[in-house]
């Protein structure tokens, strides 16, 4: 199987839509994705999206996401703890409040698309001046950062986002976050 | 109405925009905190959702549960933006421009500018605004409602559904 993801367009009147798509048997690649290890977790129940506390960070463009960094520390300098976000509105590090928990999760069976999405509420930071955030993690925070799982990566669907002291909504797709395709 | 105290198969729950009934309700085993919890099924023609039961809330005013941030469709949700970014809505001082609703918004929104309105009011009272003529008398009627609303007590957080309405510095400032 191959691992499929991908951004669907946004609309003009939101900041950013972020959804990502996992898919069976595709080979197009996109800029927002789930990391590999998660893909892996979330087939095993190790990352349960329903139950457990999944939450939302930003991250500058010293955050170099890859695919293969199974955690947010990996002592490094370009992982996700080294390029957070940090400054009025959003403190960073582990169980900072810069670091949004996902409400109102919602597994949906969508049979006339074929698919399976994970959903959430919108993300809103509220009066925040941290900088100029070049992407989104979803993550899974477990005792410290070196042990917090990425989940998934998003920077595309109006990312770049220069934070200014107004409210952030990062508006997630209607068709949810990430999909399991059927087809 | 008496509020039910968890959700009961066959009651309605609102959840993007849709109105969906509760066909089950299952207990399952949460790893992370080593307890068991509820989820439940609800579901209208073309999509079943699962949801945990302690997020979903009830409201006597919609006489439905519903999920915080999670009761606006998309097209009223771009209605809303652009009503806001119009001027035509109030909106929090704070808000950036083409910014979604917050979560907490959510509730207030769907009663007073969705609920017992034909379906793509929203959408079609912005068509004569976006031809340069006046907003029609029902959009106007239905934003001030939101903003009789805006001034009075805000139990459902606004960035956060944990959020107390007695800590509410700089979350509902005057617009």
């Amino acid at each position: 199987m191959t691992t499929f993801l991908y951004r669907r367009g946004w609309t003009r009147h939101a900041i950013a839509q972020l959804l990502i798509r996992l898919g069976v048997g595709r080979s197009e690649r996109g800029a927002s994705w789930v990391y590999n290890t998660a893909a892996g977790d979330m087939w095993q129940d190790v990352i349960d999206l329903l139950n457990d506390t999944i939450k939302m960070g930003l991250s500058t463009s010293t955050h170099v996401p890859n695919r293969d960094d199974d955690f947010l520390d990996i002592a490094g300098t370009t992982d996700f703890t080294a390029g957070e976000l940090t400054g009025t509105g959003y403190t960073a590090g582990f169980g900072g409040a810069g670091r949004k928990t996902l409400a109102s999760k919602t597994i949906t069976v969508d049979k006339t698309n074929d698919r399976a999405e994970f959903d959430c509420a919108d993300v809103t930071w509220t009066a925040i001046n941290a900088g100029t955030a070049a992407q989104a993690t979803v993550l899974k925070e477990i005792t410290n950062d070196a042990a917090s799982k990425t989940i998934s990566n998003i920077d595309t669907g109006g990312f770049p986002v220069v934070t200014n002291g107004g409210d952030l909504t990062l508006a997630v797709n209607a068709e949810g976050l990430i999909q399991l395709s059927t087809v | 109405m008496t509020p039910p105290t968890t959700p009961q198969i066959g009651n309605a729950v609102l959840c993007d925009g849709r109105l969906h009934i509760v066909t089950d309700r299952q207990k399952r085993y949460a790893r992370d905190t080593d307890e068991f919890v509820y989820a439940v099924l609800f579901e209208d023609p073309q999509f079943r959702v699962f949801a945990l039961e302690r997020d979903l809330r009830w409201s006597d005013e919609l006489g439905a549960w519903y999920l915080w941030g999670r009761c606006l469709g998309p097209e009223d949700q771009q209605a809303i933006v652009e009503l806001r970014d119009r001027g035509l809505l109030v909106a929090r001082t704070s808000r950036t421009p083409t910014n979604a609703p917050a979560g907490g918004e959510h509730l207030d929104l769907y009663l007073t500018l969705v609920k017992d309105k034909p379906k793509g009011f929203l959408t079609q009272q912005l068509e004569p605004v976006r031809r340069g003529n006046p907003p029609p008398p029902a959009l106007l009627d239905a934003a001030a409602a939101f903003s009789a609303r805006w001034h009075g007590p805000h139990s459902d957080g606004y960035a956060d559904p944990d959020d107390s309405p007695s800590t509410t510095a700089g979350r509902r400032a005057t617009p």
